[in-house]
């Protein structure tokens, strides 16, 4: 259970770390100000970052029918692109808690990357659905989501047709998007949406979403108890999604499947990989009562009682252990085209390389996976290359994180503001304290060796326990 | 020795007494039963039963897959016949001999009763051991090793960055590349005094550091070789390492991926069935004798359905099969019942009449030495299927 500081516990949560200068701010506004502000992006100045992308990944604001191609260099640049904003917008957005939303909705409604055209039409799906949607009505982002060219290739529904309808999508439309897998739909149910879904494709020459009616199957349906009577065209699809947002959990027809649905994703997401079911539940009927405003609910989630109480530590997942390591520490990007090929050959060796998990169902949001031997050992080597200065197009100036200081006692005073604003344990601090000091007074200058002292100290922080959660 | 046990579980069973109980078989060796390590591949996404185990014989075979059938035997790209009735696609030709050789089963209608066709359901369920409800919360090759002796600090490893769900629960790791698996050593003691708690991460932690020393310091065979250059090729060639190392490690779990072939099949799924056998062809091969200590048991979350759909793909389905690979399997033979196409469950699918869990149950005890496999598949009671 959270005991600490309120502003730091938000911050911490609804961002990819706490950078220098962000706290004293959000102190200084109260934060309730700040979360007002973070879940308003659009009145956030954010065109630092964004005059950086537009300026060197000018495939970001292309239309699919600009970005199709079938050569391979220029595929892979579109995809590297994407990568790399991904990546930079959560390091040095101030929108933070909208990019913490975007990763949620792109895991959400995942594609994966490398599947044919989804190349270079995933550029699109994640500016027009997940970013343009990401704090508005989910009815909206699903809708998008289902006409998104990306989505429609990587769940086959571009292939879908009468004659032989393909399940794919209608199925995970359900399981993963809308209902869940216990949401109460049968074999039938699948069929059913699937034949709703046929003719809902993608035109071959301008990328975008075409509805085809000879492919559409024309007769009536019933899903989840509702009649689709014959002749609908692309309406039958449209009253599926409708529907599906509706649809009472067959455990407690109070709430809707949907409601329950993202309402334990969202409690996952921000309070504990276990979240408390009765929380769960008004989080569930506030989804309802707005009719899944994204903004609405998460505005009533974090400023509720239970956000800061209930909060169990939750494991950083790779991205965001990465991020908070290159912002807490406040290092600045050299070469903005070598930072971004570390980063992005990081993330894979963490396995965490955006929009690169195969199945539909996204990146897991939970501890027990990423504990593995292998993902600790990178957390632990990114951790040392970091404090030693030696990430390819990052600097790292230890002599301003540590703000001058000169003796180790000061030395850890200044780390711990910027890597630990809770307080360092105290175990961890001891042990910072022994490389730094190595057996001399603590309060006495350090000598000619400070600065390799630092990079253990820093090391040292960034590897431990304390580090990897949030 | 073998022979006898295959006797004798006959008998036990026709006697009507559990053949799966403790201080039976291998039991009474416990040196060389620490030897012999299990292999679990899961091919992720739904791997095509009605293809990789053809019915090429069932005239409905061609009716139901009129693009996606393979052709007769004989014909180029033709089934390759095992008998009669069933015959493995031309991809699987590199497991042929082993097949013949006796070292390569195959369980016919093999999977999970559940009618679920979820993905993501079916795998955790699998993984867990279980049949949907209730799920156990950890592993079942973890409460599998729980019954072994294990000497190691380390049980078994999973391949990838994360550890899959059957190791949950174990002191398993997971490991991506072999050579790259090591911290300098200095940093070794300030981490092993840092991870000293007892909480998830600190735990993590710990298991982390043992994996380093005893993995990572431990000398390894090089590389063998003929392996595909796939992420599996790779995996196996890793995993054939630390096994012929001696090191003691019980169990692998190793995944597939692509198995999901909605649309496209007849590429997507020749390629994976291709990596699959030549894959599984160098491990037997790199091997060698150490193979009959060595049991690889192959699974899918489901099978798909019979009736190929428009985009030239197959649709989520049911039964499946599982393939068993050395470790002094009873092979060349096909296990459980045949497919009977006029005669299909739910929306089209193959039934599911052999549960997964009985060949589990048979590669653990002979391979792991388990005894109470009451735990490792909670209210399951296998069928003896002889496969050893």
């Amino acid at each position: 259970m959270h005991a600490g500081d309120p502003t730091v516990h938000l911050l911490r949560r609804t961002g990819f770390g706490i950078r220098a200068g962000e706290l004293r701010q959000a102190k200084e506004m109260g934060w309730q100000t700040w979360l007002e502000n973070q879940l308003s992006p659009e009145t956030i100045d954010d065109s630092a970052v964004d005059d950086q992308l537009k300026r060197f990944f000018p495939t970001l604001d292309k239309t699919a029918g600009a970005l199709a191609t079938r050569d391979r260099n220029r595929l892979r640049r579109t995809m590297l692109e994407l990568k790399a904003a991904r990546l930079l917008l959560a390091l040095f957005s101030r929108r933070q808690l909208f990019e913490v939303m975007v990763e949620f909705w792109s895991d959400h409604f995942n594609i994966y990357h490398r599947d044919g055209p989804v190349k270079f039409l995933k550029t699109v799906d994640d500016r027009e659905v997940v970013r343009r949607h990401a704090l508005g009505r989910f009815a909206d982002l699903l809708q998008a989501s289902a006409t998104s060219p990306a989505m429609l290739v990587y769940l086959d529904n571009h292939r879908n047709r009468r004659r032989g309808p393909n399940e794919n999508y209608a199925r995970e439309l359900m399981e993963l998007h809308t209902v869940g897998s216990d949401g109460g739909y049968s074999q039938a149910d699948v069929e059913a949406v699937a034949r709703c879904f046929t003719g809902w494709g993608v035109d071959r020459q301008t990328g975008a979403f075409r509805f085809y009616p000879r492919r559409h199957d024309d007769g009536a349906k019933t899903v989840m108890g509702l009649e689709i009577p014959a002749g609908g065209g692309m309406e039958d699809g449209l009253q599926v999604l409708a529907h599906l947002l509706q649809v009472p959990h067959p455990e407690g027809p109070e709430l809707r499947a949907n409601a329950r649905l993202i309402a334990t994703k969202l409690c996952r997401r921000f309070v504990a990989d276990e979240p408390p079911p009765q929380l769960v539940g008004r989080i569930a009927r506030r989804w309802q009562e707005t009719d899944g405003d994204i903004r609405e609910t998460l505005a009533f989630l974090l400023r509720s009682e239970a956000f800061f109480s209930q909060a169990i530590p939750k494991v950083k997942r790779p991205l965001h252990f990465v991020c908070s390591a290159l912002r807490q520490t406040g290092a600045e990007i050299g070469d903005l085209l070598q930072a971004t090929a570390t980063l992005l050959k990081v993330l894979r060796r963490l396995g965490h390389s955006s929009f690169d998990h195969p199945t539909p169902d996204g990146y897991p949001d939970a501890a027990a996976p990423w504990l593995g031997a292998d993902g600790l050992l990178q957390r632990w080597r990114f951790s040392l290359r970091l404090a030693r200065d030696q990430l390819p197009g990052f600097r790292l100036d230890r002599e301003r994180l540590t703000a001058g200081a000169r003796t180790p006692a000061a030395i850890i005073e200044r780390l711990e503001v910027n890597l630990f604003p809770d307080g360092i344990p105290e175990g961890l601090r001891r042990q910072m304290v022994d490389v730094l000091a190595r057996g001399t007074d603590p309060a006495q200058p350090l000598g000619s060796d400070r600065d390799r002292r630092i990079a253990a100290a820093v090391a040292l922080a960034l590897a431990s326990p304390a580090f990897q959660v949030y | 020795m073998s022979l006898n046990r295959r006797e004798f579980i006959k008998v036990m069973a026709v006697a009507g007494m559990s053949p799966w109980t403790p201080r039976l078989g291998w039991a009474q060796e416990p040196t060389a039963r620490q030897n012999r390590a299990l292999v679990c591949l899961f091919l992720r996404g739904g791997a095509d039963a009605v293809n990789l185990l053809a019915p090429y014989a069932d005239p409905l075979y061609r009716q139901l897959r009129p693009t996606l059938a393979l052709p007769e035997p004989g014909v180029a790209g033709g089934v390759l016949p095992l008998d009669s009735q069933l015959g493995l696609p031309p991809t699987l030709e590199p497991l042929l001999p082993l097949y013949r050789s006796g070292d390569l089963a195959l369980v016919s209608l093999c999977g999970l009763g559940n009618d679920s066709r979820s993905h993501f359901d079916r795998q955790r369920w699998m993984e867990a051991g279980g049949d949907g409800i209730p799920v156990p919360g950890d592993g079942w090759l973890a409460r599998a090793l729980a019954q072994t002796d294990l000497p190691t600090p380390v049980a078994a490893v999973g391949f990838g960055g994360r550890l899959p769900f059957a190791l949950s629960g174990a002191s398993a790791v997971a490991i991506r590349d072999l050579d790259r698996f090591g911290l300098p050593a200095k940093h070794m003691s300030a981490l092993t005094q840092l991870y000293e708690g007892g909480n998830l991460v600190s735990q993590a932690g710990q298991q982390t550091l043992a994996a380093l020393n005893f993995i990572g310091n431990a000398s390894l065979p090089p590389q063998g070789s003929d392996y595909p250059d796939s992420s599996l090729g790779r995996d196996l060639a890793q995993t054939a390492r630390l096994i012929k190392s001696g090191i003691g490690l019980r169990a692998f779990c190793l995944d597939s991926g692509g198995w999901d072939t909605h649309a496209n099949q007849a590429a997507t799924l020749a390629a994976r069935l291709d990596d699959l056998a030549r894959s599984l062809a160098a491990f037997h091969a790199d091997l060698g004798a150490q193979m009959t200590n060595t049991c690889v048991v192959v699974m899918s979350e489901f099978g798909r359905r019979v009736a190929e759909n428009a985009s030239g793909g197959t649709d989520h389905g049911h039964g499946g099969v599982m393939l068993v690979l050395g470790g002094g399997v009873q092979g060349g033979k096909i296990y459980g019942d045949r497919p009977d196409l006029s005669d299909l469950y739910g929306p089209g699918d193959l039934p599911v009449t052999t549960d997964y869990r009985s060949v589990l149950a048979e590669a653990v005890t002979v391979t792991l030495g388990v005894s109470d496999l009451k735990t490792v598949f909670p209210g399951f009671q296998p069928q003896v299927l002889g496969l050893f």
